[in-house]
């Protein structure tokens, strides 16, 4: 055998040898990887660990298997369970013994953040949020009446004069109504404690275009902050006062809690953030209106202050609920005998919005049932909105209620 | 008969009792006792039954109340009853105002609430108007359950509403002797029944208002003609220094809950004879539609 013969079957042999080489490091790698997937499973399990500290206070056995039979059945430790499987297949929510309530709805994707991040929430030292000091605002009050009764407007107006701790310079009424109320202006004149203003057309010109014609007239004055209500409600001691502490900087709307049943968006418990404010009563400060020119002319009726809130997002300020500042407006019975006006206007209302903000698909729904009782969408050309750079918008207006909500039962 | 036949205006003095424990809950007071007042078409008269509240905080009290009557035009009465200190007088309380309402033929109708829990605003025009297109003694409607949170500074937050827990679904009559799915707050009574024999059962110290109920089931025609419109809200606080009922998820852990028990057997020993009429029957005459 020549040295060539030999030298061939070494090299043979020797890349034999490197290619075992080398598919023992590639299988090695293999290794490796598992190596990695050993350290995801050791951060796995200490996450797990983490999980069963944080779990195991508020963790109750008891009702735990009394909800899921099935746990019960197997005979398998319920803490145990839950780490294994429970997590993944949210059970603690389904047997209602995690308070998932506090959060928005479109927070947390599993039950692993709802529990790193539970007890949070409440934590006011670590909001690091200053409210507002209220004795900078100078507020008036803007009142939008349709066909009221006197005793509402009366009871309103009382409400306002029994306001403590705040400083109210006058009020501004518009007066929608369509046919003859049953009171003079002077009769309401004769009960505040405020000089009051009084506005009309002779018709309704809608909400929107009346709160937008008093703002203009409440900031041509001294005015700074315009606290618009509906007149078919009342405040609760302190609210105007405790809502202004909600007015910060970064803020371009406050709204009020509704009694007896607030409205089911979602605001954070302390911070009062919120998606977007209603209308029903409100804070707008009078840069605010500079800005955004107020409520829209497109939109007559409903959903104008959906809109309105999510222009003042986009300027980049913040939409607020004063989560201690109650008025009281109850219309959870009036869905029971609802007219088909309403209906119409709510739905008109909606479709605007809609198509303002780009859902396409879902003013068409609305287009559909508004034709189903006799009624067509005015022809009209709406300003609509580009949300490519606002995703936090856009995400909203996509969900059912324009934002997180929380469960309510429809009457 | 169709369901907003119920919500027509009708004309009824109705006196409500609220009993109110402590002095610090005004937060949660205010909000029951403007829902009371904001009844719309019918006139309530609330009357406010305060326990061993000493000079000062019944002055508080009144003072607090008179933002409510300067809005609604309505004198608010106040009932301090004052018995020894570490009593519970929870039955004597709404005798008082049982007596009260006795003693005023001016009422046709009377009911309750809690301070903490609230009613919706035209709640009792429909619970009249069932009395009276059923011509029965008692009307009841729907509860929901309102779950709040307290964050420690008196701010209550509603983070869910839900149908019941009191359900009326397929409920007679006689299942009330095994639980009680009629808030005080979901029924409104005829004065026309109030002899001298109805009375809260001053020996109970727990389920006062369920042993009343009972009485009355006995021998009241009760109209489920809104049976499934919700009337009121319960409201359930947790983390909180109001204090809620027993069979419910948010209860303290370590609550003693032999007071309920004890009262429990009590009850079915007086009641356990009861005669009731085997169903809420008085559903059948109606639409089932209602």
């Amino acid at each position: 055998m020549d040295m060539g013969v030999v030298l061939i079957i070494f090299l043979r042999a020797f890349f034999q040898k490197t290619k075992s080489i080398y598919l023992y490091i590639f299988s090695r790698k293999g290794n490796v990887n598992k190596t990695s997937d050993f350290s995801s499973q050791y951060q796995f399990n200490k996450q797990k660990e983490e999980l069963f500290n944080k779990i195991k206070p508020i963790f109750n056995s008891e009702k735990y298997l009394k909800v899921h039979v099935d746990v019960k059945d197997s005979g398998m430790d319920p803490l145990d369970h839950y780490i294994k499987y429970g997590v993944y297949e949210h059970r603690l929510q389904r047997a209602n013994l995690l308070d998932i309530d506090l959060y928005p709805d479109s927070a947390f994707e599993s039950e692993w953040d709802l529990l790193i991040h539970h007890g949070d929430i409440l934590n006011y030292e670590n909001l690091n949020i200053k409210f507002g000091v209220d004795n900078k605002f100078d507020i008036s009050i803007g009142i939008v009446i349709y066909n009221n009764d006197f005793h509402e407007i009366e009871r309103l107006i009382k409400s306002i004069n029994l306001q403590k701790n705040c400083n109210i310079n006058s009020i501004f009424i518009f007066d929608c109504s369509d046919k003859n109320i049953n009171f003079l202006y002077e009769d309401i004149n004769n009960i505040a404690d405020f000089e009051v203003f009084w506005y009309s057309e002779g018709g309704n010109i809608g909400f929107g275009r009346a709160h937008n014609f008093l703002m203009s007239k409440v900031f041509a004055v001294s005015s700074n902050v315009y606290l618009g209500l509906n007149p078919d409600g009342f405040l609760f001691p302190g609210s105007v006062s405790n809502s202004l502490k909600f007015l910060l900087d970064d803020t371009g709307i406050v709204d009020f809690l509704t009694e007896p049943l607030s409205h089911p968006k979602y605001y954070h418990p302390v911070t009062g953030e919120t998606s977007w404010s209603s209308g029903v009563a409100f804070l707008i400060p009078d840069f605010i209106f500079k800005i955004t020119g107020g409520f829209s002319d497109d939109i007559h009726l409903y959903a104008e202050d959906v809109d309105l809130s999510f222009r003042i997002r986009m300027a980049g300020y913040k939409c607020r609920t004063a989560t201690n500042a109650l008025f009281f407006h109850d219309v959870y019975h009036r869905d029971y005998n609802i007219n088909i006006a309403r209906e119409l206007d709510m739905l008109l209302g909606n479709w605007c919005f809609l198509k303002r903000w780009g859902q396409i698909d879902r003013a068409a729904q609305v287009e559909a049932r508004l034709v189903t009782l006799g009624e067509s969408v005015p022809k009209v050309d709406l300003k609509v909105f580009d949300l490519s750079n606002y995703p936090s918008i856009l995400s909203d207006i996509e969900r059912s209620r324009y934002g997180s909500s929380r469960p309510f039962p429809e009457s | 008969m169709e369901v907003q036949d119920l919500f027509q205006k009708v004309n009824a003095n109705i006196a409500v009792a609220i009993r109110i424990h402590k002095i610090d809950t005004f937060s949660v007071f205010q909000r029951s006792l403007s829902s009371v007042l904001s009844q719309e078409n019918v006139i309530v008269y609330p009357i406010i039954i305060s326990q061993n509240f000493s000079e000062d905080q019944s002055y508080l009290l009144k003072e607090f109340c008179s933002y409510f009557e300067f809005l609604f035009n309505r004198e608010i009465f106040i009932i301090n009853y004052e018995e020894s200190p570490g009593v519970d007088c929870r039955s004597a309380m709404l005798n008082v105002f049982l007596e009260y309402v006795r003693n005023n033929d001016f009422f046709e109708y009377f009911g309750f609430l809690d301070y903490d829990d609230v009613i919706f605003s035209r709640s009792y025009t429909v619970l009249v108007n069932s009395c009276r297109f059923a011509q029965m003694e008692v009307a009841y409607g729907g509860i929901l359950r309102e779950i709040m949170v307290d964050s420690g500074d008196n701010r209550f937050f509603t983070t869910r509403w839900e149908k019941g827990p009191f359900s009326l679904d397929d409920k007679r009559r006689s299942d009330l002797i095994n639980g009680n799915f009629l808030p005080i707050h979901s029924y409104l009574v005829s004065t026309s029944v109030l002899t001298s024999s109805v009375q809260f059962d001053e020996r109970l110290l727990r389920l006062e208002d369920y042993d009343f109920l009972l009485q009355l089931a006995s021998f009241c025609k009760f109209s489920p003609l809104a049976r499934k419109i919700p009337v009121g809200s319960y409201r359930f606080y947790r983390s909180s220094s109001v204090t809620n009922s027993t069979h419910h998820e948010f209860s303290p852990k370590n609550l003693d809950t032999s007071p309920w028990l004890d009262a429990m057997e009590f009850l079915l020993e007086k009641h356990g004879d009861l005669s009731l009429v085997d169903t809420f029957a008085e559903v059948h005459l109606f639409n089932a539609s209602l």
